[in-house]
C-alpha cells in the first residue's frame, strides 16, 4: 500500500517536472518571438521576424474601422491628421513608438479618428512607397502597409524601395489583395489620394514631417505642438488640444 | 473525494474552460473585442498585446486545445489517462501563471476572461493531481 502511494507521488513529481519543462520552453519561445520585433532596418525579406511584424500590425489595427485614409469610428468627435513621408526617420520613430498608444487610448475608445496623409518630400523611394501605399489605401489597408514600411525603413534615398521590397511588404500586409494592389497602382483614384495629401499639406502650410493637426468636428485643423515624439508627449499634446473644446 | 466525483469536477470545469477558450478564439479571428465587464479596455489591451500569441499561435487556441485534451484524458483508461490529465493541467496552470504575471507587470491590464481561465486551470491542476495521487489501486492478480 505504502509502495503504491510512493509510486503515485513519484508519478505526480514526474508530471510536475514535465509540466515545468514544457512551460519553460513555451515561455522561452514566447519571449524569443517578441524579441524579433525590436530589430528594424530594411529586412523585408520574409522569414519569422517579418511574420511576427505582420502579426503585430494585424493586432495593432485589428477591429478598427478603416475607410480610405481614415482610421477609427467615422463619428469620432475629432480627427488627428498626420502628414508623413515614408522615408522620414522621425515618422518611423513616431509610428513604432507612440502610435500604438494613440490607437489604444484614443482611436479604440472612439475619442479620435486618424488620417494618414503621405507626402513625398525626401526622394524617389518616398514616391514609390507612397504610390503603393495609395493603392493599398484603396483597399482600406493604407495604414497597415505604411506601418510595415516604417518598420522596414532603410537608408534615405539609397534606392532600397525596390519592386521586390515593396511587393514583399504588400505580401506581409494583413488582408491586402496583392493582385488587386497591382491593378490599382497609379490608377486615377490612387493618384488622386496622393494629390489630395499634397493639396491639403500645402493648404495647411506643412513644411516637414511628421506634422500633426487636430480637427474638432468640421472646424479648422489646428497644428499639434509636440515637444517630442514619445507617447507621453504626443498624448499630452492631444489631451491639451482636445481639452480646448 | 472519490474517483467518480473527481472525474465529474474535471469534466465540468474543462467544459467551461473549453467554452471560454472557444469564445476568445472566435473574437481573435473575427477581430472583435471581447466583452469585458466594467469596461476599461483591459481585455482589448491584453488581446492586442504580444502575449496574445505564442510562436504565431493565438494563446486562445492553445487554451482550446489544452482544455479539449484534458477533457479527452478522462476517457483514457487507467493510470496513463490520469498522468496525462495531470501533466496537461499542470502545463496549463504554469502557463496561466506566466500570463497572469505578464498581465500584471508587462501589459498593465487585466482581462477577466484570462483570469477566469487561470482560475479554471488552477482548479483542474488541483483536481487532476488529486485524482492521480488518490487513484484506485490497480487490480493485481
Amino acid at each position: 500500500m505504502t509502495t503504491d502511494r510512493n509510486r503515485r507521488l513519484l508519478l505526480l513529481g514526474g508530471a510536475l517536472l514535465a509540466a515545468v519543462v514544457v512551460v519553460v520552453v513555451a515561455i522561452v519561445v514566447s519571449q524569443g518571438g517578441s524579441d524579433d520585433n525590436g530589430g528594424g532596418g530594411p529586412t523585408a525579406s520574409g522569414g519569422g521576424a517579418q511574420q511576427s511584424q505582420s502579426a503585430e500590425v494585424k493586432k495593432l489595427f485589428g477591429g478598427i474601422p478603416q475607410q480610405g485614409v481614415t482610421l477609427g469610428e467615422p463619428d469620432a468627435p475629432a480627427t488627428l491628421i498626420e502628414f508623413a513621408d515614408l522615408q522620414c526617420p522621425f515618422c518611423a520613430q513616431y509610428t513604432t513608438g507612440a502610435l500604438p498608444t494613440v490607437i489604444q487610448d484614443y482611436v479604440r475608445s472612439g475619442r479620435l479618428k486618424m488620417q494618414l496623409r503621405l507626402l513625398r518630400f525626401i526622394g524617389p523611394d518616398s514616391e514609390r512607397g507612397a504610390e503603393v501605399a495609395a493603392a493599398a489605401t484603396l483597399q482600406n489597408k493604407g495604414w497597415q502597409y505604411s506601418d510595415l514600411f516604417f518598420r522596414n525603413q532603410g537608408q534615405e534615398n539609397s534606392g532600397y524601395a525596390t519592386d521586390a521590397f515593396l511587393e514583399q511588404l504588400a505580401r506581409e500586409t494583413p488582408g491586402l489583395d496583392v493582385n488587386q494592389l497591382d491593378s490599382d497602382l497609379n490608377t486615377p483614384p490612387a493618384q488622386r489620394l496622393i494629390r489630395q495629401a499634397e493639396r491639403l499639406g500645402n493648404q495647411l502650410g506643412v513644411s516637414g514631417t511628421p506634422t500633426f493637426f487636430i480637427q474638432k468636428g468640421n472646424g479648422a485643423p489646428q497644428q499639434l505642438q509636440l515637444s517630442s515624439l514619445d507617447a507621453d508627449s504626443v498624448t499630452a499634446a492631444i489631451d491639451s488640444a482636445l481639452g480646448e473644446q | 473525494m472519490n474517483e467518480r466525483r473527481l472525474r465529474r469536477v474535471i469534466g465540468v470545469v474543462a467544459l467551461i474552460g473549453l467554452a471560454v477558450a472557444a469564445y476568445l478564439t472566435y473574437v481573435h479571428y473575427a477581430e472583435l473585442e471581447p466583452i469585458c465587464a466594467g469596461g476599461g479596455g483591459g481585455c482589448e489591451k491584453v488581446q492586442n498585446s504580444s502575449y496574445a500569441e505564442l510562436a504565431g499561435v493565438p494563446v486562445a487556441v492553445l487554451g482550446l486545445i489544452g482544455y479539449a485534451l484534458i477533457l479527452g484524458s478522462l476517457w483514457i483508461p487507467g493510470e496513463s489517462g490520469r498522468v496525462a490529465g495531470a501533466v496537461l493541467a499542470l502545463v496549463g496552470f504554469g502557463f496561466s501563471l506566466y500570463l497572469t504575471w505578464a498581465e500584471l507587470f508587462e501589459i498593465d491590464a487585466i482581462c477577466q476572461w484570462c483570469v477566469a481561465s487561470a482560475v479554471l486551470m488552477t482548479i483542474l491542476a488541483v483536481a487532476t493531481c488529486w485524482r492521480l495521487v488518490s487513484s484506485p489501486q490497480p487490480a493485481v492478480s
